[in-house]
């Protein structure tokens, strides 16, 4: 078992009264899995996603990755984010190397990874340019490569594809899926938030429904599909309908 | 047709491509660095003067003019390189620690919205107490006069730029383990630098128009002149020919001030551009031509990026990963983890901190006692009406000044050549000391028009003030302007408004919020001017209106310019009405500014924000 929630709470406390944004939360992801977190918004996905990459401390509970439990950033994870947290004064390069840098990976070695991922993500010819003269999607291709770059055992997404327009959105899920799948790439375990039914079932092997004030777990649902999934067929939208029918209910 | 603007940028900025009309100087200089060895070569000379003749105090002389400027220069540079320490320092650390910000904060503030020259006296004293009073005791205390006088809206511009800053930022390098030295120059240091260098500019320009308080100093009998521009100007006034030094003087701040602002300031612009937080689409043209292309591809801002700051980068984390024995571990530790570290830090600052609060009080205390004790002046009883009538003059400047200044900027809106030739010339203009404009005053004013002496003088007063307010109010206005975006004044023009319905439905709106920021500061420069032009000292003949500027100017008589007012205080009365005047000064200002500008400035940036 790759990342497991034990028992998660989280509560805010601010100048109000405490919040409790999420309680007795209890996930198993196995490594190689897809898993997407859907629910509305404010539900607690995002974070959760926090809290698996210890950028938050639960309240309560315990995460345990690769059994250990965790007590810290884990750099083990790479976050992807939904308005891109590129800096917007340093290149595509740059960007991608900060990440690798911070890792103490030596330069020549840093520029040669970032490279590579660069251009997996499409963005070769691109290496000198700013984010702000790059479109929404190669934004968030920089991102992923951000990401990839430092060879990740898990991948975060947090709502990477709804900032886009849609057809960009449309290319850059089956290239996830390529870079998913893809043998030569270390990342095989990815966690990804998303409010977007469609997009959960067209990807994740598993799709958690997370609900409710404060969030728990409504449903975790396989998604027992063949790649690739073809959205007009008829398991496809008996697949959403369940998922959309559950959420109603909350 | 109306040119759209380009979106949002402050007018610090110049265009992203050299305007035409300059190109042909730009290619003269055969290398970028030139405009650095030209200031360096200025420098050298000016000091190496300084030690060779050692002179303190000499007539003003028109060929050591270009050796006053270098000097007063590399006094300007120096309390410029304190400034942004103390800035960066102190910024980083209010916007961080919030304890530290509560007391950090109000004390910027105010320091930053009062008139800084009132508090020169005090400020010497404590300079000349820790530093002595031979040369090199001089120069520190002038230094500290000019740091007093530029670094407090720095420092309130590094804690705004980190606060402004996503959030998401700051996570996503928290994810990544970007810590240390490497987060201080890949995120908090260039979040600052548009706001940093906007403020630079201004803090130049109050340095500039404070110099003649600076390099003049008086302690207690004594005036000890520091040679320079600021001491030239001063002197000018009462030397044989006041018009012709005058002139000669302000001629040559203007040229350095323009040399600055073509060679370090504009270029510094264009590359600030690229660290403003907005990641909309845009054209930004990376120009590698002139003296930027040497900040991006020079070989001292290489060297000093592979051997200062890659080095100290990789030494961090590599520290960090070793303090917290995880070299090589995949799990970086949250910095709260170091828990019992922690609790010692906080408990020390907490002690610091009110070990700080106890020492002012107390000194504060004992100071007022003391200074009471030594009597209180009759004229302090007209420190409410000499207040009141400055606040009308102020008031009075301010408005003159919105008159023409609106008016100009709403014209030059669509010529942004213009736009950057205003900027530059409200920024030169700025930095112009009162003192140095006193000539045209006095003999226009005073003089040559038949007013009679008290509203000749009222007169000059109103148009040092002017000089003092306006430029601050077109600087802002420059600069709210031009962040109107150009699809909006599109979408005003598809309309078919008239010229009027446009001014009123989309420019004053999208203004207001740069208008009452400009306020303060313009109040601030308002208050500033109140000193030097409210008691004027020229050709040996001394005139003055009633108010606080004049009294401030009695009660540290002897203080720069040198005035003859017949009648001297006792020692002890003086700093008695300097005390009261700056406190009830100060109690105006921090009230009218928490109760009338900061609430008018808050709800028009929260009503007409321009993004949504």
């Amino acid at each position: 078992m790759l990342l497991k929630l034990e028992n998660i709470s989280k509560v805010y406390q601010s100048d109000g009264p405490p919040a409790t944004i999420l309680a007795n939360l209890n996930i198993n992801v196995d490594a190689g899995q897809f898993v997407c977190f859907v629910g509305p918004s404010g539900c607690g996905k995002s974070t959760t996603l926090r809290l698996i990459n210890g950028l938050l401390p639960p309240t309560t509970g315990k995460v345990y990755f690769k059994d250990k439990p965790l007590s810290g950033i884990n750099l083990q994870c790479a976050l992807v984010f939904q308005n891109f947290a590129l800096l917007p004064w340093l290149t595509v390069t740059q960007n991608v190397l900060l990440a690798l840098e911070a890792r103490g990976m030596q330069l020549p070695a840093a520029k040669k990874r970032a490279a590579y991922y660069i251009d997996k993500v499409g963005l070769d010819g691109f290496e000198a340019a700013y984010p702000r003269e790059l479109s929404g999607g190669m934004k968030q291709r920089v991102g992923i490569a951000r990401a990839l770059s430092v060879e990740p055992e898990l991948l975060l997404m947090d709502e990477p594809f709804s900032a886009l327009d849609p057809l960009t959105s449309i290319n850059l899920r089956e290239e996830l899926l390529d870079i998913w799948a893809d043998p030569n790439l270390a990342v095989s375990t990815v966690i990804m938030v998303t409010h977007n039914i469609e997009e959960a079932v067209e990807l994740a092997d598993r799709v958690v429904l997370i609900g409710g004030r404060p969030g728990r777990i409504i449903a975790d649902i396989e998604i027992a599909l063949a790649r690739p999934r073809h959205k007009n067929s008829e398991e496809f939208s008996r697949y959403v309908d369940s998922i959309f029918s559950l959420m109603a209910e909350i | 047709m109306n040119v759209p603007l380009q979106p949002a940028h402050g007018i610090c900025r110049s265009s992203r491509r050299w305007p035409r009309w300059r190109n042909p100087t730009l290619n003269a200089i055969p290398r970028p660095g030139t405009g650095w060895a030209l200031l360096a070569a200025a420098i050298l000379a000016g000091l190496l003067q300084r030690s060779v003749l050692g002179r303190v105090h000499v007539p003003v002389r028109a060929w050591q003019l270009p050796l006053d400027a270098a000097e007063s220069l590399a006094r300007m540079i120096v309390s410029y390189i304190a400034s942004l320490l103390f800035a960066i320092s102190v910024g980083v650390y209010a916007a961080r620690n919030q304890r530290a910000e509560r007391i950090i904060l109000p004390i910027l503030d105010i320091l930053q919205s009062i008139p800084i020259v009132s508090f020169f006296p005090a400020a010497l004293a404590v300079a000349a107490a820790l530093f002595g009073g031979g040369r090199l005791g001089m120069e520190l205390s002038a230094v500290v006069l000019i740091f007093t006088s530029m670094a407090w809206n720095m420092a309130f511009s590094v804690y705004e730029s980190l606060r402004m800053m996503p959030p998401q930022t700051m996570e996503a390098a928290e994810s990544f383990g970007i810590r240390g030295v490497q987060r201080f120059f890949a995120i908090t240091l260039p979040v600052c630098i548009p706001g940093l260098l906007y403020n630079s500019i201004v803090s130049w320009a109050a340095g500039w128009f404070a110099l003649t308080a600076c390099e003049i100093l008086t302690l207690g009998n004594q005036n000890v002149t520091l040679p320079g521009l600021g001491s030239f100007l001063g002197e000018a006034v009462n030397s044989r020919h006041p018009i012709l030094y005058n002139i000669l003087g302000a001629g040559t701040l203007m040229a350095v001030v323009l040399m600055l602002e073509f060679f370090i300031w504009r270029p510094l612009a264009v590359w600030a551009e690229r660290f403003k937080y907005e990641m909309s689409v845009s054209t930004l043209s990376r120009d590698h031509r002139g003296i930027l292309g040497w900040y991006q591809n020079g070989r001292l801002p290489r060297l000093a990026m592979d051997f200062v700051v890659h080095p100290l980068n990789r030494a961090t984390s590599a520290f960090i990963r070793r303090l917290h024995g995880t070299a090589g571990s995949i799990i970086l530790p949250r910095v709260e983890v170091v828990r019992p570290m922690v609790r010692v830090w906080n408990a020390s600052q907490r002690t610091l901190g009110w070990l700080v609060i106890v020492v002012l009080v107390i000194g504060g205390g004992y100071f007022t006692w003391h200074v009471i004790a030594g009597g209180v002046s009759p004229m302090a009883r007209n420190i409410p009406v000499a207040i009141g009538l400055s606040y009308l003059r102020i008031l009075l400047a301010y408005l003159l000044s919105l008159a023409w200044v609106i008016p100009t900027v709403v014209w030059a809106r669509n010529h942004p050549r213009i736009l950057r030739m205003l900027s530059s010339v409200s920024q030169s203009l700025a930095s112009m000391p009162p003192i140095a404009l006193l000539f045209i005053v006095v003999s226009v004013f005073v003089r040559h028009l038949n007013l009679g002496r008290h509203w000749g003088v009222e007169l000059a007063c109103l148009f040092l003030l002017m000089n003092g307010v306006q430029w601050y109010v077109l600087y802002n206005m420059l600069g709210g302007i031009s962040k109107i975006p150009g699809d909006l004044i599109e979408a005003t023009d598809a309309m078919g408004l008239s010229r009027m319905m446009k001014f009123k439905k989309l420019i004053l709106p999208a203004i207001l919020p740069s208008l009452f920021t400009g306020t303060i500061t313009a109040f601030g420069g308002g208050w500033n001017t109140l000193i030097f032009s409210e008691s004027i000292s020229y050709a040996n003949h001394y005139y003055h209106v009633l108010g606080i500027g004049w009294l401030l100017d009695v009660a540290s008589v002897g203080n720069n310019p040198p005035i003859a007012t017949g009648k001297p205080l006792p020692d002890g009365q003086s700093s008695s009405l300097l005390l009261l005047g700056v406190a009830s000064l100060i109690l105006l200002i921090v009230i009218l500014n928490r109760f009338v500008w900061k609430r008018l400035q808050a709800w028009a940036v929260d009503r007409f924000r321009l993004d949504y």
